[in-house]
């Protein structure tokens, strides 16, 4: 059911789901998911994740409209959903779904 | 403390910036690092701000260092799996066919030389063989000489069938030098295997009558084959002229024609990696030799 290029880890399903309605920078969505009340994305792990899940398709990443900063001239990029990215999403909650609902096949009948 | 971290986070920036690719993939990364640092000195104190901002940017630096380098490898690796690796076969069995060929001419030369004062004949061959290593003057350099070149045929040949088989390509030329590399290959051997009898000491006539009894266990053929190889049904001077014919003549000829055809195949068929106008042109060869001396 869960097919294997719309696989998730559990780090890449919460930043999915910061992007649903709308677009984030990659600070935002560490601290969209430290507010909810979820278990901290660091910045060891949120990058490297965001670009494996570009990679797949699952986000969009685009230049934002600020100001290079100044000690470093870095830009900031701001990334949103795309439609395979909202399919894993879904993939992943009909799994849990469908986990929830399974039953054991009666036995000895 | 900030303005030192700060610093060092432009470096950071400069050092990454002169990867294009990489900086235009992580450069929000960086920028959120920085931007979160005020963020880290209202919630820590100050020396642990410090500790935590640093180890950020080390990562930071460190995942794109082997990003980098990993892209850098892939790179490497696929350009030699496209063309490199094809025509540094090709490179490879060119230079072993003329390894072949050198070799071949070793030991046809010393093997003329060692005519001079060999003599087939049962009772004479050793002797002769033994006055050739002491009384002829470097004598047994040019011995030793056809004992290497020999051997070194054999390993060369095979070697080389290895090479041909891993860069194949089905081309005619490719063919011819594939099965010339074939014939050599037995040619040497058989080189190998007539030269055993013609020392004429006990390990050599021992094991070519063990290898004769081989011969004669071939079913139907065998027999015939023994006798004809033998000249009769002992080893004695008859057996030693047939070999020393077979070795000399027969075999040292086909090897020499098969070890030419070869790199004369490997040659055309290196014709396919030079560019259309510089590719080896018989008739535009004889045209403009005709110009030349009209």
């Amino acid at each position: 059911m869960n097919a294997p290029e719309l696989h998730l880890t559990p780090n890449q399903e919460v930043i999915l789901a910061a992007l649903r309605f709308r677009r984030r920078y990659g600070l935002e969505i560490m601290t969209a998911v430290e507010k909810s009340g979820g278990k901290q994305i660091g910045f060891n792990s949120l990058y490297p994740n965001l670009k494996k899940l570009e990679k797949k398709g699952f986000v969009k990443a685009e230049w934002g409209n600020e100001l290079p900063e100044e000690h470093t001239g870095a830009r900031r990029k701001y990334y949103r959903i795309t439609g395979m990215g909202e399919q894993a999403l879904e993939a992943k909650h009909q799994l849990l779904e469908s986990v929830a609902h399974w039953m054991p096949a009666p036995e000895g009948v | 403390m900030i303005v030192k971290d700060l610093r060092l986070a432009t470096q950071v920036s400069e050092l990454v910036g002169r990867f294009p690719r990489a900086w235009q993939d992580y450069q929000d990364w960086l920028r959120d690092i920085v931007g979160s640092r005020p963020v880290l000195s209202a919630r820590y104190p100050s020396w642990q701000a410090a500790i935590i901002f640093r180890w950020r940017l080390f990562y930071f630096v460190s995942y794109v260092a082997v990003v980098v380098f990993l892209k850098q490898c892939g790179k490497k690796l696929e350009s030699l799996t496209t063309i490199d690796y094809r025509y540094i076969l090709q490179r490879t069995a060119t230079l072993l066919a003329v390894a072949a060929l050198t070799l071949c001419g070793i030991a046809a030369t010393t093997g003329i030389l060692i005519a001079f004062y060999y003599q087939p004949a049962a009772m004479r061959a050793h002797e002769s063989l033994t006055a050739i290593a002491h009384d002829i003057s470097s004598g047994s350099v040019i011995l030793s000489l056809h004992h290497v070149a020999g051997n070194g045929l054999i390993v060369v040949s095979l070697i080389q069938l290895v090479v041909m088989f891993l860069g194949r390509e089905f081309l005619c030329s490719w063919f011819t030098g594939w099965i010339s590399g074939i014939c050599l290959t037995l040619a040497a051997m058989g080189l190998s295997w007539t030269a055993i009898v013609l020392s004429w000491d006990q390990t050599s006539f021992w094991r070519f009558k063990i290898e004769l009894s081989i011969v004669g266990s071939i079913p139907l053929i065998g027999g015939a084959l023994r006798e004809i190889l033998s000249g009769g049904s002992g080893i004695n001077s008859v057996t030693l002229q047939h070999m020393y014919a077979l070795h000399s003549y027969v075999l040292a000829i086909a090897a020499i024609f098969l070890s030419v055809l070869h790199l004369g195949a490997l040659i055309l068929q290196e014709q396919h990696w030079k560019a259309a106008q510089q590719r080896f042109n018989l008739s535009k060869l004889s045209e403009r030799f005709l110009r030349k001396s009209l």
